[in-house]
């Protein structure tokens, strides 16, 4: 996948050659593309622009290019997005956060007091966060998320006692359970199955 | 003198008994809700019993002691109990309760047994989903 379109908020214009894939941008090192900064700077330009997202307590143009918040940002065509509102990614923005302070919380055995395994599938949590928000924005804007006691991050909607889906994110599985109405059920889907659980999301309402 | 009458808890697990289910993880709960999630109620991985304590005729100070005791031997911070009926644990289906003092475990400690006939994930995350919603309903949530 190649990127061009410019990084930074018109104060800092950069541009990102489009003769390089994003795994080669994301691990150059920042001086390459921007001359400004030191050479001494530690930072390759995906930890830069990382540690720039974690510090951000407003959204900045630059956010809309990033989805993928993980130790390899990638970057998509800023055009896919039709808003320019600054506050566009928030709700995603705070997803993430949440995602990572559970992480942080979680990272040992036994936090939950009865030999919990330590949370892990990170970064399967945050790109289906990302899913869900280029899906539709509403999807996240009602979840709750949760550590379990597997090493899973679980998405839920919950409507009442009797309105409810979970949904357990594993590297190559999506745990589900629900309930709408009398009708219940749980099972497994493969990732690419997502598409029929995020239709449900959307019944619990 | 009067003698507070101590109760002999008998051997099998009656419907009337109250469980308490402790908590600690502020992740188990929600404290602005009063909402338990369902990870409080999920047994161990490859597991399928449930610890719980019988604390019929306890008062809240006996429940949190004993609490406090179990977080030392797990070490871990007590942040919160709940509690669920028997008779309700038993009418989920695959569910009973049984007395388990074994291994030095406490007098009144008992486990939620999930009878599946193979560990299911996503079936026993059903199950928890239910037992948190009962909890949740009888609005037992102590938070400490």
């Amino acid at each position: 996948m190649i990127a061009t379109q410019s990084l930074f908020d018109t104060k800092n214009s950069l541009s990102v050659s489009s003769d390089k894939t994003l795994e080669a941008i994301n691990n150059q090192p920042l001086n390459q593309y921007d001359k400004s900064v030191s050479p001494r700077t530690p930072y390759t330009l995906s930890e830069y622009l990382f540690q720039r997202y974690k510090k951000l307590n407003k959204i900045h143009n630059e956010m809309l290019m990033i989805l993928h918040v993980s130790s390899n940002l990638s970057f998509v065509n800023k055009k896919d997005y039709k808003s320019s509102e600054s506050l566009y990614l928030k709700p995603l923005i705070e997803l993430h956060n949440k995602i990572h302070d559970i992480y942080d919380e979680t990272k040992c055995k036994g936090w939950d007091g009865y030999g919990a395994e330590p949370i892990e599938y990170l970064e399967e949590a945050l790109q289906f966060a990302t899913d869900l928000f280029s899906e539709s924005r509403t999807l996240i804007e009602s979840v709750d998320i949760f550590p379990e006691n597997d090493g899973c991050f679980c998405f839920e909607w919950f409507k009442s006692n009797n309105r409810y889906i979970n949904i357990s994110v594993k590297n190559d599985k999506l745990i589900y359970t629900y309930k709408f109405g009398k009708n219940e059920g749980c099972g497994e889907k493969t990732p690419e199955g997502k598409q029929k659980l995020i239709e449900q999301i959307k019944e619990v309402g | 003198m009067i003698f507070k009458k101590k109760t002999k808890l008998s051997k099998n697990v009656q419907n009337d008994e109250p469980l308490a289910r402790y908590i600690f993880s502020k992740n188990n709960f929600s404290k602005e809700n009063k909402k338990i999630k369902r990870n409080a109620f999920m047994p161990p991985k490859n597991k399928n019993t449930i610890s719980v304590i019988r604390h019929k005729d306890c008062s809240e100070v006996d429940i949190l002691k004993i609490g406090k005791i179990m977080g030392e031997n797990r070490s871990a911070s007590l942040k919160a109990y709940c509690s669920v009926l028997t008779k309700e644990v038993r009418e989920i289906n695959d569910l009973d309760v049984q007395s388990d003092t074994n291994n030095n475990q406490h007098k009144r400690h008992a486990n939620i047994i999930i009878n599946l006939p193979n560990y299911d994930s996503a079936k026993i995350r059903l199950i928890a989903n239910k037992l948190a919603i009962i909890a949740s309903n009888n609005k037992t949530l102590r938070i400490l």
